[in-house]
């Protein structure tokens, strides 16, 4: 690998009002720092381009890391007055390749979770789990909390395998009288 | 929603506070705490109501 120099023999080019900032700007007024990949000469005579002619070298495995979260409102601040049940209405998280769930209740009492895979169904059956002897349902109880966050991951939902679509019910285990129940899904796009 | 929702979500607009960060909260801009000032003006009211949403208040919102 060649080395980089600390002194350079001419400075960095000025642009023709003087400013020898590297900060460029487009039409549209957007600042940025322009990166152009090169490879260096063994001898540090030059510069080359990559591209067709000059293919990046890589030695070993590449891996490109990072990722986006997209966020999906499902309960949108519901005051529950009863403990008649709330659904999210049918997700399609297909783009997913997976998803976490964050919910802020702050009611006085706490709200039941549970979810339908693939359904388009509105009631209030949950999905049961096969769990190696017995299907069961799984439900999440979020507690009164205040401002406090309740976050959990689709394996905590027993989930292992991403559904195509999924609708999550919200049941009050008394009725509320006062604060409200909020919940995002965190989707990881494929 | 209840006929006294416009006044509820008046008062809750003016809602904010302060955490023990430092961060300032409001109403006007966290949904959950829109709806559960708009809540306490209904309980303090007496105003009766059934279960609602954000959603349902956008419609008052939009006079503002």
């Amino acid at each position: 690998m060649s080395t980089i120099k600390q002194t350079m023999k001419t400075a960095i080019g000025a642009d023709p009002n003087n400013a020898k900032a590297i900060v460029d700007e487009a039409n549209n007024g957007l600042k940025a720092v322009p990166v152009e990949l090169v490879t260096k000469a063994a001898d540090d005579s030059t510069f080359t381009q990559v591209g067709a002619s000059n293919p990046l070298q890589v030695a070993g495995n590449v891996s490109l890391t990072g990722r986006n979260v997209e966020e999906v409102m499902l309960f949108n601040a519901i005051a529950f007055t009863d403990t008649t049940y709330k659904t999210s209405g049918t997700k399609d998280i297909s783009k997913y390749r997976e998803f976490s769930l964050l919910f802020t209740n702050s009611h006085d009492q706490t709200i039941n979770l549970t979810f339908q895979i693939g359904s388009t169904s509105i009631n209030s059956m949950s999905t049961s789990i096969w769990n190696g002897t017995i299907f069961a349902s799984k439900s999440i109880a979020i507690p009164p909390g205040g401002a406090g966050r309740f976050y959990f991951k689709m394996d905590d939902l027993g989930i292992t395998r991403m559904p195509q679509k999924i609708l999550f019910v919200l049941t009050p285990a008394a009725a509320p009288t006062t604060g409200s129940i909020t919940g995002v899904l965190m989707g990881v796009p494929n | 929603m209840p006929t006294e929702t416009q006044q509820a979500v008046n008062w809750a607009l003016q809602y904010e506070y302060t955490d023990e960060f430092g961060f300032v909260h409001k109403a006007s801009e966290e949904n959950h705490l829109l709806v559960d000032k708009v809540r306490e003006y209904f309980n303090e009211n007496n105003v009766e109501y059934s279960t609602f949403s954000y959603d349902d208040l956008v419609p008052y919102l939009e006079t503002n």
